[in-house]
């Protein structure tokens, strides 16, 4: 049986990487005593897979996992039974059962969008820097360069990439509260943290490097005409908070 | 008050999740619940520390204390410590990120002599004076356990006391003398003069020791312990170490804390038996955890069952020392394996027979890991000296009913500069390694595995307090390295690949183990240059030690190279571990003669552990 969750990882989960948390979702899967189906073949492992994994560092308030189990559970007996093992910091939000017919979710999610809590160097939101302007200006460039580690003919390398295509939308509300939203997916991907930073380059102001707060607020996918979708919508769900 | 971290903070160092706390199964309690607050203090990094199950049973043990939370704190990495250092953020319990300043006591774990230094920085980032004697009344009480403190030498002048023995015992004791001080208005000698009266703590301050005047044999200017002597009226002689009577009395740990990262041994474990009826010579753990003391298999069932249901954990580790000398383990095994199909299961140390090699791949599901010969010495004369129970053709045997079984990888362990040792000794280690090889050779084709690696790995031999060789003259660096590199060129051999080590830490660990109160300077000097972390070779400052050493004027001559007397006074002669200094030497002479010694199943060697404790297998055969 295919499931879908919704869970938020927040407060200092953040700082719990995506493959220490895949193994405290199982091992929480496990206590629940949720019969996890497992992968055929030598080395079997639980079918348990994850829309996109969150950056170090990043809250998500509505992240996407799917599971299959082998015996048949409700939906809310799932939620019910995870949400009493899951630590503070994880929480299921919805549940519902789809489909086996449908792709798997890592194929299908191709936008997010980001909260990003600007720093406010000058203290008692007095900003010290006009965040609007700054984040106007990197929009109307061509070329947004940032700078990943990738690999070139098989090797580590820095390499540099013009993210601008990668970013649909980025504005600022209430002076330092910064929304994106850009490609994410295993096609085409953009690392929020360096969009972060290829913005504090911009201003010439790298001292302010993980000063920010982000948080991944929704995960898309695209419908045939080619909009965005909100998959983690869950409010027609039926078990959600 | 609570340390903040800030996120930057956080960001900017590796792992994180360090420093975080909040794990399943971490406990919190509400201040209104407790009136004495406890650090757990592992001195090294987190992810060592927490595969460490005694941090586990302690953690469950303290805070099963009526009115006392006990919180866990571990050694920051250099890049967290630099962070913390700039910003002047203290070092924090994970639980409630109080400063370690504010609790009433810190308990450190002595597991390993290249962690001391990071005891004297751990004090230093809480900002705790490093020296016992510089402490006052509103610093926590500095305590220290764990199979190091059984030589409390080295680090009395940082410790207030040490508890010697196992930490199941004597906590709510200590606790209760720790209130009632507390309501009559005592001071912290006030406390530690009731700490005195349970028997097996250690408080420093209240000995003396005095040193003879005259240079030892072969030494410029350190004299021997003249004597160890109580300061003050009322003071007890010795303490004796505390031994749980039946383990099962004891909750296990069924609910341990499960870290977020991965950490070096991702499972839960389960204690079936305590202590060793082997009597290697050279094993402290076998000698200071005696006598042998079996969970019984109801209760390992019952705690299996709990401690998979509490964690989701699927890998499952039977601790103990030698596991075959839990009776009817195969049994237990099979009926792990039936209740629990998922679960992979894994032993330390299973002696290697066709029965064991069957298991084995059952419990792995199919996985062929390495198998594993601690065959610590290449002679069987050089096994007798150390009294190592395990043959050439049980070894052989092993590796042969391996390789039918299509295992591929061997692993041998082995000590150099054990004592007698001689070069034949030396170049049958590369023989044996060659024997496995041959013995793959030997099986057709079609039946054995497609490839085999034997890893011989050697190690130089650390003389330990409370064992036959306590006595015995460590090899010095040269030795050491020339008996290696003899071996470098001696196995030459593309199936063999050979593990070795340089030797200058092993000298260290040997000046730290068999060390007295003078060696304390030597640490905290080290500590002075910067040195950390000594176990990780990313921050091993051999130079700073070196430097140290010589800076203090300490000689090596009186701690490593010289042949100890037999009735001299040890460091830990203020310690009754059990085993008695006759017995040790007994087996001393013997290991000369090249004599065994039987285990404690098949004759009891009067060891003296049954003076101490009324129990385990000293007892067996009684009730039989």
């Amino acid at each position: 049986m295919r499931k879908q969750l919704i869970f938020s990882k927040t407060g200092l989960l953040k700082f719990v990487g995506h493959l220490d948390m895949m193994r405290t979702m199982q091992r929480a899967l496990n206590r629940a005593k949720i019969p996890l189906s497992y992968t055929q073949g030598f080395n079997p492992h639980p079918h348990m897979t994850f829309a996109n994994p969150l950056g170090l560092g990043c809250s998500g308030e509505n992240e996407i996992m799917e599971i299959r189990t082998e015996k048949d559970i409700s939906d809310q007996d799932l939620f019910d039974r995870l949400n009493a093992q899951l630590p503070k910091g994880l929480h299921v939000k919805a549940v519902r059962t789809l489909p086996d017919t449908r792709p798997a979710i890592m194929s299908l999610i191709k936008a997010a969008e980001y909260q990003i809590l600007l720093p406010d160097p000058a203290g008692k939101e007095a900003f010290g820097i006009d965040w609007k302007a700054a984040v106007d200006n990197l929009m109307q460039q061509d070329t947004v360069t940032i700078t990943r580690t990738g690999k070139v003919h098989g090797q580590k390398r820095k390499i540099e990439v013009n993210a601008r295509p990668l970013i649909y939308e980025a504005k600022v509300e209430d002076g330092r509260l910064l929304k994106v939203l850009c490609a994410c997916g295993s096609e085409e991907n953009l690392k929020i943290d360096l969009l972060v930073d290829a913005l504090y380059r911009s201003i010439d102001r790298m001292d302010l490097a993980r000063m920010e707060t982000i948080d991944r607020v929704a995960l898309y996918i695209r419908r045939e005409d080619g909009s965005l979708q909100e998959e983690s919508d869950f409010s027609d769900w039926p078990v959600h908070e | 008050m609570k340390v903040q971290i800030p996120d930057s903070v956080l960001l900017s160092v590796q792992k994180p999740a360090r420093y975080i706390g909040g794990e399943v199964n971490s406990i919190y309690k509400d201040p209104s619940e407790y009136d004495i607050h406890y650090c757990f203090c592992f001195p090294d990094v987190y992810d060592v520390g927490m595969c460490h199950l005694g941090l586990q049973i302690l953690y469950a043990c303290i805070n099963a204390c009526k009115k006392v939370y006990c919180e866990r704190a571990f050694a920051p990495w250099g890049d967290m410590e630099k962070i913390m250092r700039q910003r002047h953020i203290p070092l924090y319990s994970l639980e409630t990120f109080t400063p370690l300043k504010e609790f009433d006591f810190l308990g450190f774990t002595l597991q390993y002599e290249m962690s001391y230094t990071n005891i004297l920085n751990m004090l230093d980032l809480a900002g705790i004076p490093i020296f016992a004697k510089d402490r006052g009344e509103d610093d926590p009480l500095i305590m220290a356990g764990g199979p190091n403190a059984n030589n409390p030498g080295p680090m009395a002048d940082f410790v207030d006391f040490y508890y010697i023995g196992e930490g199941e015992t004597e906590y709510e004791h200590l606790f209760e003398l720790y209130r009632q001080n507390r309501e009559k208005g005592g001071t912290r000698d006030d406390f530690l003069r009731l700490v005195d009266t349970i028997p097996c703590m250690y408080v420093p301050k209240f000995y003396t020791v005095t040193y003879k005047d005259q240079p030892a044999d072969g030494c410029d200017h350190t004299g021997e312990i003249e004597s160890i002597e109580p300061n003050l009226p009322g003071i007890k002689k010795k303490a004796v170490k505390t031994v749980m009577r039946d383990l099962d009395d004891f909750p296990y740990p069924d609910k341990p804390v499960i870290p977020y990262m991965q950490t070096v041994f991702d499972r839960a474990a389960m204690e079936i038996f305590r202590g060793c009826i082997r009597g290697c010579r050279f094993c402290n753990a076998g000698m200071t955890y005696r006598p042998v003391r079996n969970h019984s298999v109801e209760k390992i069932f019952e705690w299996i069952d709990n401690v998979l249901k509490n964690t989701g954990y699927e890998e499952l580790s039977l601790t103990s020392l030698s596991s075959n000398d839990y009776p009817g383990l195969y049994e237990i095994l099979a009926e792990v394996h039936r209740r629990y199909p998922h679960v992979n299961v894994s032993l330390p140390s299973l002696r290697v027979d066709a029965f064991s090699l069957k298991l084995m791949e059952e419990l792995a599901e199919g996985k062929k890991s390495g198998l594993t010969f601690a065959s610590e010495a290449g002679t069987q004369r050089l096994r007798d000296v150390i009294n190592k129970n395990i043959t050439e053709e049980e070894i052989l045997n092993g590796c042969k009913l391996a390789f039918e079984g299509k295992w591929d990888r061997v692993k041998l362990y082995f000590m150099l500069g054990l004592p007698t040792e001689t070069m034949d000794d030396v170049q049958a280690i590369a023989d044996l390694s060659k024997k496995v090889v041959s013995q793959w050779f030997e099986i057709p084709k079609e039946e054995r595995s497609r490839d085999v690696r034997v890893n011989t790995s050697t190690s130089f031999f650390v003389p330990k307090p409370f064992t036959p060789f306590q006595w015995c003259r460590q090899a010095g660096y040269e030795e050491f390295m020339e008996k290696q590199a003899y071996l470098t060129k001696a196995i030459r051999d593309r199936k063999i690949e050979y593990n070795c080590h340089d030797a200058y830490m092993s000298t260290l660990e040997g000046l730290l183990s068999r060390g007295d109160r003078r060696v304390g300077k030597v640490i905290y000097t080290a500590w002075k240059y910067g040195c950390r972390f000594d176990s990780w070779s990313d921050y091993y400052k051999e130079d700073m030690w070196r430097k140290a050493i010589e800076d203090t004027g300490t000689e090596l001559a009186f701690y490593n190279y010289r042949e100890r007397r037999p009735d001299e006074v040890f460091p830990w002669d203020v310690i009754d571990i059990g085993v008695s200094k006759e017995f040790l030497y007994r087996e001393y002479m013997k290991a000369h003669e090249g004599l065994t010694t039987p285990n404690c199943r098949e004759m009891c060697s009067n060891c003296g552990m049954r003076r101490i404790a009324k129990t385990g297998v000293c007892y067996e055969r009684r009730r039989a």
